[in-house]
């Protein structure tokens, strides 16, 4: 029998159970490996990050950036101890209790994707493994749309997601979308397509779609 | 970022840096060019001479402190030389706190130019010049590269750069960022006063708690003092020859009871100082 997928409820109920259930890493990374593989799956997604940003930093003029959908925070304490001002959103109640008990430099802020707002614009705007678990095409759109607006001139937005074309579901809790749904609506926001690059991991189909806004 | 990674960025079609800095500023060596790109030391007295066009970059340091560093006026004396793709590079020895960028727009405006990258330097290897910028005389807007961003492939290409958008972009964030982050800059300037006020405070509660403790130590002093006193008051109070002299004033003042009691004093004194002459040291 084929599940449906899970409503827009459930999905949060389902991310606040597996961040009580699960440790910082498993919670967020690949419920599918251990500890350990999940330990060199965020090392080398982070390191695949940081080339993506640059290798340019300044702690007195830093760059500011945006982790939509920061879980517990891995990523953005790893950026963040780069020398770039990090604000974290999620909407899990625990996981950002667990951000906010590890502390270490981002602002942790509890929001949607879609409703995130800012006095002001983000040089990076990055989402790591968040865009296919929202579901309903609606929310996904306005998602994507509202993290761009959030992106200054010249500033980079850098989503994950799969580098096919279309789109398939993954059990109940999963949609992937690929570039034919990426790619016109960015521009549409005022954004030039990069690249994608894939994770390389295992057989991971996921890879990083880097943006940068030209207008 | 460090002075050469900032220079590189912008070497493209570029044939010869130029070098107008001042007498003891040496650029130089914090340039790393290579050997396709000739470098070429100018002082500024030999401006009219210089052809300043496309595939020229002029490097120069800005600043406060005259005549080590170039002034605004100077810089755009430089400028008006620019033709069309030319290019500078501006070391900027203002902390970046204090950058006059209002006295710097003019003069690119007024030259064509478009600034092409700012950046922070990194303090390690060039200490004393906190930033730097690329500047180049344009005909028309060129892309704009994004914040620190390090990656040459970010530039968009032509057929990917939509002047008028771009222009309409800038012109909108502008107006807009600029109108949301009055209430930022208001808040800072709340919280800079807050800061200076709370720093006033402590330095009062500094300054009285010096005071309290050196008050203190005079208290401490005198209460010694007191001590002392007190001591010397207890033993001259004890002493036979002020017991004899009180016995003396008593009988004196009340010769009835006084005179009865002298006698019997004077026995007791003598007694005491008697017993006292033979009393062993105590061990």
């Amino acid at each position: 029998m084929e599940l449906g997928l899970l409503s827009a409820d459930e999905a949060a109920a389902y991310w606040e159970n597996r961040h009580q259930a699960e440790d910082d890493l498993r919670s967020g990374g690949h419920i599918g490996f251990d500890h350990v593989t999940n330990e060199i799956f965020y090392a080398s997604r982070l390191g695949k990050l940081l080339e993506i940003i640059g290798d340019q930093t300044s702690l007195t003029e830093p760059l500011f950036v945006l982790d939509a959908g920061c879980g517990k925070g891995w990523f953005s304490r790893a950026v963040h101890r780069c020398g770039h001002r990090v604000d974290a959103i999620d909407t899990s109640e625990s996981a950002l209790t667990y951000c906010q008990e590890m502390g270490d430099g981002p602002r942790y802020l509890r929001s949607a994707l879609s409703t995130w707002s800012s006095p002001w614009l983000y040089d990076v705007v990055f989402s790591i493994d968040v865009l296919f678990h929202i579901l309903d095409d609606t929310e996904w759109e306005s998602s994507v749309c509202n993290l761009a607006s959030l992106v200054r001139l010249g500033g980079r937005l850098i989503f994950t997601d799969w580098g096919e074309v279309g789109q398939r579901a993954y059990g109940n809790y999963q949609v992937l979308r690929g570039c034919a749904h990426y790619l016109p609506l960015m521009k549409r926001c005022g954004f030039r397509f990069d690249d994608w690059q894939s994770y390389n991991f295992r057989m991971n189909p996921i890879g990083f779609y880097i943006f940068t806004r030209t207008n | 970022m460090r002075l050469h990674e900032l220079l590189h960025r912008h070497l493209d079609g570029v044939h010869t840096v130029v070098d107008m800095s001042h007498e003891g500023v040496e650029l130089q060596r914090y340039l790393n060019l290579s050997e396709e790109v000739a470098y070429d030391y100018q002082p500024v007295e030999n401006l009219e001479k210089l052809n300043l066009g496309s595939g020229v970059v002029v490097v120069t340091l800005l600043g406060p402190n005259q005549p080590v560093h170039a002034d605004v006026t100077e810089l755009a004396r430089v400028l008006q030389r620019f033709e069309p793709g030319a290019r500078a590079l501006l070391a900027l020895a203002w902390p970046t706190r204090e950058l006059p960028y209002h006295r710097l727009l003019s003069p690119f405006v007024d030259a064509g130019c478009q600034v092409l990258d700012v950046a922070p330097l990194d303090p390690t290897s060039l200490q004393g010049i906190p930033s730097a910028l690329v500047i180049e005389r344009v005909r028309s807007l060129q892309p704009l590269r994004g914040y620190l961003v390090s990656d040459g492939s970010q530039i968009p290409t032509e057929q990917q750069f939509d002047e008028l958008r771009t222009m309409l972009r800038i012109v909108d964030e502008f107006a807009l960022s600029d109108f949301a982050a009055r209430h930022v800059r208001n808040r800072l300037l709340d919280l800079e006063h807050a800061e200076s006020a709370r720093a006033e405070l402590a330095r009062q509660v500094a300054e009285m708690a010096q005071r309290a403790e050196k008050l203190s130590k005079q208290v401490t002093s005198r209460e010694q003092q007191l001590y002392d006193c007190e001591r010397q008051l207890e033993a001259l109070e004890s002493s036979i020859s002020f017991q004899a002299g009180n016995a003396l004033v008593r009988a004196a003042c009340h010769p009835g009871r006084g005179i009865l009691e002298f006698p019997r004093t004077m026995y007791g004194l003598w007694r005491r100082r008697y017993q006292s002459q033979f009393e062993r040291p105590s061990t």
